[in-house]
């Protein structure tokens, strides 16, 4: 499962529009995968990685 | 003594003007154009940097191939363009490919296209100022398809420019 499928799971009401938005997922292709590089949504707070891992 | 050669330093400055230029005296800044050699699976919705191990040219030794970014030796204003092929089976719902050319890890240049049907090409360009030192720039794709893949083989390309010296 991706880091983008995980966040839709926890948070089912995103939409595409905010990870052009207010949030940022990016993957540097230096081995170490994907990552939230950017987290502003209004109302949604940022998944911690218990809840990303969970 | 007729004289016969003049050295360059004793030419003002301002007197080395466009029109004293023969036709084929170009500039000499950094320049190269590289692109990768494998497929990138990309992450839904992840602005995923592509990786860029082959150069057609780089004519200073500013790309840097191990790391995919190019950071110039030369201070001026630079013309870069990143051109992003992908092709995905399904593109969900709203389908989208964005290409992004980062400065420092900034988007400076970002364009976004709608994939249609199954394969879809874009390109980003931009003039950015580079201090010559430390500046670097990096291509970035991201698709909302969670099976896009950015082709190789010509179809994408990473390439800049010296334009104008700072």
């Amino acid at each position: 499962m991706t880091l983008f499928d995980k966040i839709m799971a926890l948070y089912p009401e995103l939409t595409q529009q905010d990870f052009m938005d207010t949030i940022r997922l990016q993957n540097d292709s230096d081995g170490k995968g994907d990552y939230i590089a950017k987290w502003e949504h209004p109302t949604l707070p940022r998944p911690t990685e218990e809840q990303l891992n969970g | 003594m007729a004289l016969t050669q003049v050295e360059t330093g004793m030419i003002k400055d301002a007197a080395v003007t466009q029109a004293k230029m023969a036709a084929n005296v170009a500039g000499n800044g950094p320049a190269f154009s590289a692109y990768p050699s494998v497929g990138l699976s990309l992450s839904a919705n992840t602005a995923t940097k592509v990786v860029l191990p082959n150069e057609r040219f780089d004519t200073a030794s500013c790309f840097d191939a191990t790391n995919s970014l190019f950071r110039p030796s030369v201070a001026g204003y630079y013309w870069v363009m990143g051109l992003i092929s992908t092709g995905a089976s399904s593109w969900g719902t709203n389908p989208q490919l964005i290409v992004m050319v980062r400065k420092n890890g900034s988007d400076i240049a970002v364009n976004q296209v709608v994939p249609n049907p199954q394969w879809i090409s874009a390109t980003a360009s931009q003039l950015v100022y580079m201090n010559g030192t430390t500046d670097y720039l990096e291509l970035y794709a991201q698709a909302s398809s969670a099976n896009s893949i950015v082709q190789y083989g010509g179809f994408t390309e990473f390439s800049a420019f010296l334009a104008r010296a700072a």
